[in-house]
């Protein structure tokens, strides 16, 4: 980490919750990690209930 | 009024207006435009008055001591047959156990659908018998099947795991509407596995009357006087999206994998009436606190003798708890701040004297900003077990990080003596009577209140 590389710094404030929009309807909406696991359902819109993969769906603000 | 969103609006504008009566709403309209046939009840415990009056409890601050009590002594369950069970004067089986027939509410924006959020799921555990229940959501997605999230660390999962491991699927029922009493007892916090029917009965005064369910026999019982009675199979290994969902902390939980439910019959009254909760609301929070102080009231009592009664506020979620204590000896305030952190729900606990009120938070800062040094009052412990719910958790956390604060004064050097700080500022209590009077009959509406 340089000095001008803090984002791992442990007085920095990230976030946890991970977004995808859906690829049809583009709601978006938080899932949990548990949902990018390789044995997890499909992802369902709650909008336009849509069932599609993670990988498909565009991420918005992602915790590392 | 749509089944959608509407009544929830009018929790979150009550809530937010400090009033808290409860909602009885009937005709509620689908969204074909037809009306649903079972009338709702809602915010029925939203009001920590009313909700320890239905106990019995004349005054709701008293509730920790007296839950505690209630829970750990308990009453047996009485079993009735099925022709006397209320909740199974309608049986529908088969196509006819129809989730379309319940006014399923949709509450928050970004919920996928309607979702059960006052269903007591009660399941066994396959290697005692001994059954288990608690309030968990589920997603009605069809005519007879929904979405089952139960908390991966509940009693209720680890039910449903040993059944799976034994490649079978969980028999389970799900249980609606009852009186206020007998929804508390069944949140009481238990060991695994230990029955919530005597806890029930404990809060409730006398037996709790349960009914063999039509679908599971005496695998499964559940009360014979609840409004419906929703029964059921979950297959072993079949996961579906779920959520998101609004959560106590007031934030959306994420969409989750959870199990599935197969429906096989539904049994309700013959008036029955479906009770929904408000999620993240009073209407949720305050019965659920309640039974947590009961909770932390058994916890701390047993490592801090002086403690005389706990405050979990809806304010705080469930994240924040009051510890009040009565002349603690020199170190047991902070025995039991420490023992406070370890319920896996708490997250900041603060201990106080007698002469503060717990239930009042004017008088929680007055002890915060004038018996805290904090280096020397507050201790951090982190890596202790918490909720994943936790919107403020690193990613990837599985445990948080909490505060324990003792805003308690300090004891006398010895007893007799007056302890080492300063009085606080009163008047003589005749003049204070005679205050109230003045102020009882005199004071304006006009006035500003603050």
């Amino acid at each position: 980490m340089t000095p001008h590389d803090m984002s791992g710094a442990i007085w920095e404030k990230h976030g946890n919750t991970t977004w995808l929009a859906c690829p049809r309807c583009r709601c978006a909406f938080p899932v949990s990690p548990r949902m990018q696991a390789p044995e997890a359902p499909a992802c369902c819109c709650p909008g336009c209930h849509l069932e599609f993969s993670p990988a498909r769906g565009p991420r918005g603000p992602t915790a590392p | 009024m749509p089944l959608t969103h509407a009544l929830t609006a009018l929790q979150h504008e009550l809530d937010a207006r400090g009033q808290s009566p409860v909602l009885l709403a009937r005709g509620l309209t689908r969204s074909d435009g037809s009306a649903a046939q079972i009338p709702v009840v809602t915010n029925l415990t939203a009001s920590r008055r009313l909700t320890a009056l239905a106990l019995g409890l004349a005054d709701h601050r008293n509730a920790a001591e007296w839950f505690a009590a209630r829970t750990r002594a308990g009453i047996e369950p009485q079993t009735l047959t099925r022709h006397a069970a209320p909740v199974q004067q309608i049986v529908l089986e088969g196509v006819s156990a129809d989730l379309s027939r319940l006014p399923v509410l949709t509450q928050h924006e970004l919920e996928p659908g309607p979702y059960l959020t006052a269903a007591h799921a009660t399941t066994f555990d396959p290697d005692s018998g001994v059954d288990n229940t608690a309030i968990q959501r589920c997603w009605v997605q069809g005519a007879r099947r929904m979405s089952y999230f139960p908390y991966p660390t509940s009693h209720n999962a680890r039910n449903m795991q040993k059944f799976w491991a034994r490649g079978e699927p969980c028999p389970i029922a799900f249980w609606i509407g009852h009186h206020p009493a007998v929804l508390m007892g069944t949140q009481a916090k238990l060991r695994y596995p230990q029955s919530h029917w005597a806890a029930a009965g404990g809060v409730l005064g006398e037996p709790l009357r349960v009914v063999p369910s039509v679908t599971h026999g005496d695998a499964i019982k559940v009360p014979a006087d609840a409004e419906i009675v929703i029964e059921g199979f979950v297959p072993a290994h079949v996961l579906a999206a779920d959520g998101p969902f609004g959560e106590y902390t007031g934030y959306l939980g994420p969409q989750v994998p959870a199990p599935v439910c197969e429906v096989t019959c539904i049994t309700q009254r013959q008036d029955a009436i479906y009770h929904d909760y408000g999620s993240g609301l009073a209407d949720m929070l305050v019965p659920d606190n309640m039974a947590m102080e009961g909770k932390l009231f058994e916890i701390v009592k047993a490592v801090a003798p002086s403690l005389v009664n706990v405050h979990v506020p809806a304010s705080g979620r469930r994240f924040h708890a009051y510890l009040q204590f009565r002349e603690p000896s020199r170190g047991e305030a902070r025995d039991g701040l420490a023992a406070a952190l370890a319920y896996r729900r708490t997250k900041m606990v603060i201990a106080v004297d007698d002469d503060v009120d717990i239930f009042a938070a004017d008088a929680m800062n007055w002890a915060l900003a004038t018996r805290v040094q904090w280096s020397r009052d507050s201790f951090v412990i982190d890596g202790l077990s918490g909720s994943a719910l936790d919107p403020s958790l690193p990613a990837g956390a599985t445990t948080a990080s909490k505060i324990a604060v003792d805003a308690t004064l300090p004891p006398a050097r010895r007893t007799g003596l007056p302890r080492a700080v300063p009085p606080t500022a009163t008047v003589p209590a005749s003049f204070a009577d005679q205050a109230r009077t003045l102020c009882d009959l005199a004071v304006s509406r006009e006035w500003p209140r603050s």
